[in-house]
């Protein structure tokens, strides 16, 4: 068990923002928000999975929407108290432990925020690794984890359960029910005890991510090279680096689809990220370089900070990132879940070629 | 006689800078004079000579457009601030934040006195969230005057999309606090994203004070100089607003300095497209302007630590200017340069002036860049290859900003401005063109007599019908624009952000459209 403290705070948005790969919303809205819940009710317990107890509850949560209404219409906090009684009422089991649904992003917070305010303690680990756009593309599906019943709430008191056929469907009408509580709803899916959730769930996600941010923060303050110090912690690789000249983006159910264009004049070469919500395959000069599962971040060539797809912009010099994702996603399981097939493109999974 | 001419004024904290510039966009005359306490003094100097040199009749001038630092300068300062209570229209959504939060604390210290959370806002599908309580309201206006409200600030929930209900309060506020209590709509200073917007509208309503003190006096100034013409502020993009609505919005004026020092950098070479070096005592600031506009700053912008979330001028910059100590090791192979300066005591610190400082400005003043002529200057005793070696060191860290700037532009010509540019007019570079142009030193004044005149229209839209729905946003920006003073024929896009909302299946975007045209006057 260790305690996160508001000092953890800025290098886990940092982290979790490079584990978005493009997508979760940027963190720092949330950061704020995790900051003033862990001033007003002190720091949160953190346990590894080792230490879950078999008959542990342990909840997965996340807030699910558009990060962009979420920074208009901030969560009031309350919206899991209606969660929580919900599962306590439905599954007559008391909930004890807390996890990020997705580490990747802002939600890489929510059950911090959480934890601090119902004073529960929370999980050393997520259910992907990174952000992924939909609810069925977890750990746990991959498992077979049922993720029925799945609980959704407002601020103003309206929840709803969901009992799916399949975690594809529940997905589906969860994101109708989203809408209809004002685009940015509270969630907790995939219920399960603490024998499940250690077998299930993907360990260490959030040390995981504090130790990103910590790196970059460290090497910021030693005027050394961030990427550098990312790069070699996370044993990945630097795919390449430019300005980008062209955004191509459009909507289409319900997600951000595009492209975007970065040149390099200085060694002139092009490179192509396609991303829906996240980043999904990036290409140098027609080559594919890397794709989903694996990790795609655009990052700020000058401070390492990652950049959305939301904020993503003409004129901006960028590096380009390929991080290796989580075993579970190289599973045939996994890649029929989350490959750049299901997305659309016509191409199996590649793992990027670490440089030397 | 037909009014033909127009008066740009550069209000800094050093100096005021006046241009007279024809309808041909020359300058005839231009007038330096220091700023005092009081920025109306200056003012009149300037508007005086101006007009005594070109002997034209007051008549004759068609608007006085300027530009100034004043609200900056008062924030950065904590200086003539009113203290600001903030109303928040969210109903239960927003309590997990407090006002000010991430603000560093001597500037919340300096503003803030308190939020209260009431009833309302809407949904991002123009819902109400709850319908506005009267006594509600009333109640906390009348809590934030007993916490020492002076102005106040009112954010609602998704405004920019639906401002009915900020307009509804704006009505009971001056019932509760009297007609001319100062108020500020946050629908008014930015977009979607309500810390930043409401950080804005904070920052809004503190400088209300500092702006009615200090711009009064403007048009009091104009009356004594038999000025009758209208006083026009420009504002971040590059374009102006009447003194009246920059009164009641002066946050929207808090970065014309630096727009106004690229765009009349840029105009006074006679060009559209340009990187901008501004050279000053402590720092270079290096930014682009792109068909007559400096390109806008992608990341979250902030002032005083604050962020906000509307467009401020790109700009890169670097702690190396005139002023800028170097330090050498031992051996003198290494070189540092800055970023400590002698600031403002140059002339006394610098070894060209009898100091015992070497600055960039000594190594440039060896190498005979600088003709001080007039100035008590001493050639300092440096080794030519010393010198050399300072300034290379010096145009290495400037040229890297530059390409860093320019990006995939890497053609446009790179123009020096400031008063340091001199140090690097031997600056080469492959295949780019250096200007220094002539009247350098009142490029903020000119470029605020350039200033165009702009709508904008934030919101939030379905874009089920594209083309049709922007369209009519875009016409509406451009009445916004014409009733301001703009010449119909000459208004074009300068900017159209569409923003999705990704995860949502109604096809909901902000969409932030941004015209521009010359002035009808």
């Amino acid at each position: 068990m260790k305690l996160i403290t508001v000092e953890d705070l800025e290098a886990l948005a940092i982290g979790s923002a490079i584990l978005g790969a493009g997508g979760g919303g940027d963190p720092s809205t949330e950061k704020y928000i995790a900051k003033r819940q862990l001033e007003l009710h002190g720091p949160v317990k953190m346990i590894s999975v080792d230490e879950l107890k078999a008959e542990d509850v342990v909840v997965p949560v996340a807030y699910m929407g558009a990060p962009l209404i979420a920074i208009e219409r901030l969560p009031s906090g309350t919206e899991f108290l209606n969660v929580l009684s919900d599962i306590e009422k439905y599954l007559g089991k008391r909930p004890t432990v807390l996890m990020a649904a997705e580490i990747g992003g802002a939600n890489a917070f929510t059950s911090l925020s959480v934890g601090a305010l119902l004073n529960l303690p929370v999980l050393d680990a997520d259910s992907m690794g990174r952000a992924f756009p939909e609810l069925q593309m977890t750990s746990f599906n991959v498992h077979g984890h049922s993720s029925s019943p799945a609980f959704l709430s407002d601020s103003k008191g309206n929840s709803v359960v969901v009992n799916g056929r399949n975690n594809r469907e529940v997905e589906h009408i969860a994101r109708h029910i989203t809408v209809a509580l004002g685009s940015s709803a509270a969630l907790a899916l995939h219920v399960m005890n603490g024998v499940e959730a250690a077998k299930y769930s993907i360990p260490r996600s959030v040390s995981y991510a504090i130790e990103i941010g910590s790196q970059i923060l460290k090497s910021q303050k030693e005027n050394t090279d961030p990427l550098q110090a990312l790069l070699k912690f996370t044993e990945g690789t630097l795919l390449g680096t430019g300005v980008i000249s062209d955004i191509d983006q459009r909507i289409s159910d319900g997600f951000l689809r595009g492209t975007v264009n970065i040149v390099n004049v200085e060694e002139n070469y092009k490179m192509l990220i396609n991303y829906q919500n996240e980043n999904i395959a990036a290409l140098k000069d027609g080559n594919i370089l890397a794709t989903s599962p694996d990790l795609i971040s655009i990052v700020d060539a000058q401070t390492g900070k990652a950049i959305t797809t939301e904020s993503l912009s003409y004129g901006l010099r960028v590096c380009v990132l390929a991080l290796p994702c989580d075993p579970i996603w190289k599973t045939e399981k996994g890649l029929k879940l989350v490959g750049p097939r299901y997305f659309g493109y016509p191409f199996d999974y590649i793992p990027f070629r670490k440089e030397k | 006689m037909k009014r033909k001419s127009i008066i740009g004024v550069d209000i800094g904290g050093t100096n005021t800078d006046a241009v007279l510039v024809n309808q041909e966009n020359e300058i005839l005359f231009a007038k330096k004079t220091t700023t005092t306490t009081s920025i109306e003094v200056g003012f009149k100097t300037v508007l005086e000579e101006i007009l005594q040199m070109s002997k034209l009749n007051p008549e004759e001038i068609s608007g006085i457009f300027v530009g100034t630092t004043h609200a900056t300068n008062a924030l950065l300062q904590k200086k003539d601030l009113f203290k600001v209570g903030v109303l928040r229209l969210s109903s239960d959504t927003g309590n997990c934040l407090p006002s000010c939060y991430s603000w560093p604390a001597d500037m919340r210290e300096a503003i803030f006195v308190g939020h209260v959370s009431v009833d309302g806002g809407f949904e991002c599908d123009g819902r109400a969230i709850n319908p506005l309580n009267v006594e509600e309201i009333t109640k906390a206006f009348i809590h934030l005057e007993s916490l020492g409200m002076q102005s106040l600030a009112i954010v609602g929930v998704f405004s920019p999309l639906n401002h009915q209900q900020e307009d509804q309060v704006l009505d009971i506020a001056k019932v509760v606090l009297g007609e001319d209590f100062p108020i500020t709509l946050s629908y008014r200073v930015g977009g979607v994203g309500i810390i930043n917007r409401e950080n804005a509208t904070i920052l809004n309503a503190t400088l209300k004070r500092s702006m009615k003190n200090g711009f009064n006096a403007l048009k009091q100034v104009m009356n004594e100089v038999g000025l009758t013409c209208p006083l026009h502020l420009t504002q971040n993009n590059g374009t102006i607003i009447p003194l009246e609505e920059a009164l009641e919005y002066p946050v929207l004026t808090i970065s014309a300095g630096p727009t106004n020092s690229f765009i009349g950098s840029a105009k006074i070479c006679g060009l559209d497209d340009a990187v901008v070096v501004d050279v000053g005592g402590t720092s270079t600031d290096v930014g682009i302007v792109l068909s007559g506009l400096p390109r806008r700053s992608v990341d979250s912008s902030s002032i005083g630590g604050v962020s906000l979330n509307f467009p401020m001028p790109d700009v890169l910059s670097i702690g190396l200017g005139g002023g800028s100590y170097i330090e050498l090791n031992k051996a003198k192979e290494q070189i540092k340069i800055g970023p400590l300066s002698c600031g403002k005591d140059l002339k006394t610190e610098a070894l060209s002036f009898g100091g015992n400082r070497l600055t960039l400005t000594d190594a440039a003043v060896a190498k005979g860049l600088i003709d001080l002529s007039g100035e008590k200057i001493v050639p300092p005793d440096l080794d030519a290859a010393l010198v050399e070696k300072i300034l290379m060191e010096a145009q290495k860290k400037v040229q890297e900003l530059t390409r860093i700037m320019g990006g995939v532009h890497k053609h446009l010509p790179i123009i020096l401005t400031g008063g340091g540019s001199a140090i690097f007019k031997n600056m080469k570079a492959d295949d780019k063109t250096y200007i220094i142009p002539k009247n350098a030193g009142v490029a903020n004044a000119y470029g605020a007599a350039l200033a165009e005149i702009s709508g904008t229209m934030d919101t939030v839209l379905c874009l089920d019908k594209r083309e049709e729905t922007i369209g009519k946003l875009q016409r509406e920006a451009e009445l916004k624009a014409i009733q301001l003073g703009a010449r119909e024929e000459t208004l074009r896009v300068v900017s159209l952000e569409i923003v999705p909302y990704h995860y949502l299946p109604q096809n909901l975007a902000r969409v932030k459209v941004t015209v521009a045209g010359k002035r009808n006057f």
